[in-house]
């Protein structure tokens, strides 16, 4: 033991060091680029260098790490083809960024708590961020408020209905949970009038059980589904990650006579669950017919490869397109890669969706520049001239329709798309438009 | 009467599961006095690694079975002489504290290595479907039943006719007189540690081929302590009993219970925890567990 | 405790205080005046940080008498302050009690949820002792979960700003002040609790509870007294946490920090109320350097994906456990005592 207490000594104070070091230099880099900016208030002529922040919060441990990560490389990526070709999109040659203007990506790993994604929140603001991203459901419900007190508008692809009740700081590129499930529910309906069914379709909900499962379970969905004509039979939770088959829930599905679930689960989640549902027996072409729906975050783009035809019958909801459609969206994703990451390509659908997020602030910022020098910029500006302003906008046709956003409209879709697997591959089954079935005071 | 019937047999699939963890944790416990709170992340490492070497090296089962057992004697090894053999004769906290570190780390290498990532092998494991009338017998089940009584078999085996399974067992009973003898007691942990780890990355390459393997995979460790408390610490036949009592208890609970709980479930997460409650009120010592006596 | 030359103990008081020199008062002053003007020069980062600390303070304060005095170790310590923020954030945001009076609420709620886990202490211990209090922390965070009409379930819980005096507590500054004053109140409190009856009464149980008992400490009373200290603290920390963020949610309260407040007891010093302040600002720190050092590595070295420069952080939390447990198991204010008693006796001491 004696022999390694001069080890101890100097292990432990180069430890204290380096988080001196590591704090100090963040400081230190955080007042660099203070005064950066204050310099370049005084000159407000156009070549002063600006560097603009772009980003905010990912949850690059824990359940969502594999999304994040995605969306993170899509950010970066993209912040660099803007960085090199001042133009937010290829199919945008008129939305040009000022070339004095350079965006950089600030990111923390909130580790999907919603304390450590305040902390970061705090820190990215004092940083000059003017934008924020809202990994999760959980986050977002904590930031909800923050968020508006500050006035700064913020991206992301989670959208608990919640987010609709004012203050509306949080812009969706996806459809609100509870729509994406009436979308579903309208399909199913006709699908099952359309194959002879006198009787009233019972639906029930099969969902995560956690904040992004549970968004959809509010009275006004219960209630719609009952005035299009579904007998609602209950809900069953699943564990956002299942350690082990939900037997349980299926088996009680089973036994209800169940048609329908909806639900909102991510892949860890929604695939256990099919792999199970199928060797009960369970789907629309199996010996007890049921139709599984989840919501985006179960992405067929993830869970297709993964499962084949084991997974015949899913329908997911108010997703992307799929990676190999022909889109301009995915293939400016395809060049981003191919530019920026030759060596180690992403799969996951997710970053296209980090491509989405970025050009949305990045658009934010351009059109709050139109109105403000860049070096004078608040953040109130950015959501008033930035994401209140943007209105048809054109992501690569990656989602439904283009993307509007304003005062009371967060929801930038205005339609669902629904896809289902069918033999081993992604089929887009129909679009509905939205219900608005969440209704806020 | 189906769901009820249903329900059993899949409670007992999930118990072999959480027997197979309780197995490691008790050869650990009785071999080395050290309580392994990382035995979870040990099946989280093997659900991992048997997605490395299913699918990314694309080796046959039985291969990659032996490949993940490999790499499990090696880390087990590692794990013990580099972090548990300075604590010996520590104190129980400075024990659990070492091994809930040592968890902290495996799940930081695990996101290191595989990038936290959401990894399945459906179809991947040989997949044993038997139906018996109305009800399907999970595959799982199956597996975990075989695979359980072969460990248990080859543990028995070990423990009564090999040496070193003998020491172990000496080892167990006095530690003094067994130094006295002539048996290294080091080596002695460092391979109760070894077969722990192998148990472990088996029973993760069952369930990681069941519903997939994540990082948050690990939880099931926690859960796996019910079943050791239970079964009494430092019995591999308490371990088994008791982990198919909890899995049966925990599925049928969730099945009737659930629907009527406020809102709407999540008991069997919390099942094994009430369990631990009622039994360290009533029955510290658990059904099987030696009761010691304290000396001032 | 080595003093100066020249200050002599005359009676058993003077012996038994606290600060001894009149040096010691003038360090103490200057530390509180330090302390308490920190709002007037510090940026909102390092206000936030600390005014995490000090939260986390009070509550490792609570886990030291608990764990560090009467030898009880809790591995559900944020579960107990799950149970003060809730209840806190429940009183506050449901029934629109002011902030000070939920403030000893949640103290009190917690402090009685503590008892009841702590009921099989008398007859466990070690080992088992820790499931049960892991078991309490899952139980606990359930039964949120469960009573989602009250507690907002997953959905977490709006918590209005605290209020005291007709004063709104907006700003980080005034935030920290308050959390600094409950931490210096609690600090004050567990330092003189060792000193009494009751703590020696502690100590004699985590040295030997059975001697402690033939000596004829009830053990039962004791223990259970043990368990209710240690989670008053733990439920006004909680209480505090949540009404900073303004939000009460279970993701603040993963059996990931009940470990990690452990591990701040362990890197501070076992049983000593300086020791539970030395780990908690360490082990916040690195935390601190570890959300920073993501981005920064992921900077640095382009080759290594960002969600791996994240997942050091948690090779590096486990890490620093594991070197203390074999390096330093007494702590950093064993080191502290041994650094100064160095300058001390220099030059004599080599």
């Amino acid at each position: 033991m004696k022999k390694f207490k001069p080890f101890l000594t100097v292990s432990l104070t180069l430890l204290l060091a380096l988080i001196l070091v590591l704090t100090s230099c963040n400081g230190e880099s955080t007042t660099v680029t203070a005064t950066v900016t204050t310099s370049s208030t005084s000159t407000t002529t156009t070549a002063s260098p600006v560097t603009l922040y772009i980003g905010g919060t990912f949850a690059l441990t824990g359940a969502y790490a594999e999304d994040c990560a995605a969306v993170l490389a899509g950010f970066q990526d993209y912040a660099k083809y803007v960085n090199d070709n001042h133009i937010i999109a290829p199919w945008y040659t008129d939305k040009t960024i000022p070339s004095n203007i350079t965006f950089e990506v600030l990111w923390g790993d909130d580790q999907l708590a919603p304390d450590k994604a305040l902390t970061i929140y705090d820190d990215l603001k004092s940083q000059g961020m003017l934008v924020e991203r809202i990994t999760g459901s959980p986050e977002g419900l904590a930031l909800k408020d923050r968020l508006n007190e500050d006035r700064i508008g913020a991206t992301s692809q989670s959208t608990s209905p919640s987010y609709l009740s004012p203050p509306q700081t949080i812009f969706t590129n996806a459809p609100i949970y509870t729509d994406q499930m009436a979308a579903a529910a309208e399909w199913f309906l006709e699908q099952w009038i359309a194959a002879g069914h006198t009787e009233k379709p019972r639906v029930a909900y099969l969902t995560a059980d956690s904040s992004l499962g549970r968004g959809i379970d509010i009275p006004e969905m219960q209630a719609y589904l009952e005035e299009l004509g579904y007998e609602f039979v209950g809900s069953q939770f699943v564990p956002m990650v299942p350690t082990t088959p939900p037997t349980t829930q299926l088996l009680w599905l089973k036994d209800n006579n169940v048609n329908l679930t909806l639900g909102c689960m991510i892949n860890p989640g929604s695939q256990p669950t099919i792999k199970e549902a199928v060797r009960l027996g369970m789907g629309p072409d199996l010996e007890y017919e049921i139709t599984f729906v989840f919501a985006n975050p179960s992405h067929l783009q993830v869970f297709v490869p993964a499962m084949g035809e084991l997974g015949n019958g899913v329908v997911v909801t108010g997703d992307f397109v799929a990676l190999d459609a022909d889109v301009p969206g995915v293939d400016f994703a395809n060049m981003l890669q191919d530019e920026y990451r030759p060596d180690n390509k992403i799969s996951h659908v997710m970053y296209l969706d980090g491509i989405i997020e970025a050009m949305t602030q990045i658009e934010a910022l351009r059109l709050a520049m139109l109105q403000k020098p860049a070096d004078q910029l608040t953040a109130l500006d950015v959501l008033e001239y930035g994401f209140y302003q943007i209105e048809d906008f054109n992501v690569g046709n990656i989602t439904i329709s283009n993307l509007t956003y304003g005062p009371g409209d967060v929801e930038g879709v205005d339609m669902v798309r629904i896809q289902q697997v069918q033999d081993g591959v992604i089929v887009e089954v129909g679009s509905y438009p939205l219900r608005h079935i969440y209704k806020h005071e | 009467m189906t769901f009820f019937l249903q329900l059993v047999i899949t409670g007992f699939g999930l118990g072999m599961v959480y027997a197979l963890i309780a197995i490691g944790f008790v050869i650990i416990l009785k071999c080395s006095k050290a309580f392994n709170i990382a035995q979870g992340q040990f099946v989280m490492i093997g659900g991992y690694l048997g997605f490395t070497f299913l699918v990314t090296f694309n080796l046959p089962v039985w291969a990659s079975i032996l490949a993940a057992i490999a790499v499990a004697v090696v880390m087990g090894g590692l794990i013990e002489r580099l972090t548990l053999r300075p604590l010996v004769g520590q104190s129980v906290l400075a024990i659990i504290m070492m091994t809930i570190a040592l968890g902290t780390i495996l799940e930081g290498v695990a996101t290191l290595v595989w990038g936290g990532e959401y990894k399945a092998y459906h179809g991947a494991l040989p997949t044993i479907t038997l139906k018996v009338g109305e009800f399907s017998i999970p595959p799982e089940t199956l597996i975990g039943i075989i695979v359980s009584i072969l460990v248990v078999v080859a543990l028995m085996a070990l423990f009564r006719y090999a040496k070193i399974g003998l020491a172990m067992r000496a080892t167990a009973e006095d530690e003094q007189v067994v130094q006295s003898v002539g048996i290294k007691v080091t080596s002695i942990y460092t391979i109760s540690w070894m077969i722990a780890c192998v148990v472990g990355v088996v029973s993760g390459i069952i369930l990681g081929g069941v519903s997939g393997v994540m990082v948050s995979m690990s939880e099931v460790g926690m859960k796996a302590l019910a079943v050791v408390l239970l079964g009494g610490i430092d019995s591999i036949g308490g371990a088994i009993l008791a982990g198919i009592i909890i899995g049966v208890l925990e599925n049928v609970a969730a099945g009737y219970l659930d629907p009527l709980l406020p809102s709407g479930g999540g008991l069997a997460n919390v099942f094994p925890f009430i369990i631990i409650i009622i039994v360290l009120i009533f029955k510290p010592h658990g059904l099987f567990g030696l009761k010691r006596i304290e000396r001032i | 405790m080595s003093l100066p030359s020249g200050i002599f103990q005359e009676s058993y008081g003077q012996d038994m205080a606290i600060l001894r020199t009149k040096q010691q008062w003038i360090w103490l002053l200057i530390f509180l005046a330090v302390l308490f003007t920190m709002p007037l020069y510090s940026s909102d980062k390092i206000m936030t940080l600390a005014t995490m600390m000090g939260i986390s303070v009070i509550s490792v304060l609570g886990l030291n008498i608990l764990t560090g005095y009467c030898g009880q170790i809790s591995l559900g310590h944020a579960g107990f302050m799950a149970v003060g923020g809730y209840v806190s954030a429940m009183l506050t945001a449901n029934l629109g009690w002011p902030f000070w009076a939920a403030l000893p609420c949640a103290g009190l709620a917690a402090g009685l949820v503590g008892i009841l886990f702590g009921l099989p202490s008398l007859k466990i211990k070690g080992f088992y002792l820790i499931m049960a209090t892991v078991a309490a922390q899952f139980i606990v965070i359930w039964l949120i979960l469960q009573f989602r009409g009250f507690t907002g379930g997953t959905d977490g819980l709006a918590v209005p700003r605290p209020e005291l005096f007709g004063y709104v507590i907006k700003t980080k500054g005034a935030y920290f002040l308050l959390v600094m004053i409950i931490a210096c109140l609690a600090t004050f409190f567990a330092k003189n609790l060792v000193r009494t009856r009751v703590g020696r009464a502690f100590i004699a149980i985590r040295d030997n509870d059975l001697a402690a008992e033939v000596m004829g400490v009830n053990l039962l009373s004791y223990k259970l007294l043990a368990f209710f200290i240690g989670c008053v603290y733990a439920g006004v920390a909680g209480s505090l946490l949540v009404h900073y963020f303004a939000f009460a949610d279970i993701n603040m309260f993963p059996f990931g920090d009940s470990v990690w407040y452990l591990a701040m007891l362990i890197v501070g010093g076992m049983g000593s109320t300086t020791g539970a302040i030395f780990g908690v600002i360490t082990l916040k720190l690195l935390d601190e350097a570890m959300i920073l050092a993501g981005p920064a590595l992921a900077a640095a070295f382009p080759a290594i994906a960002a969600q791996a420069a994240a997942s050091l952080s948690l090779i590096m939390r486990g890490l620093v456990i594991v070197i203390f447990l074999i390096f330093e198991p007494r702590g950093l204010v064993h080191r502290w005592e041994l650094i100064k008693a160095y300058f001390k006796r220099w030059p004599f001491s080599v």
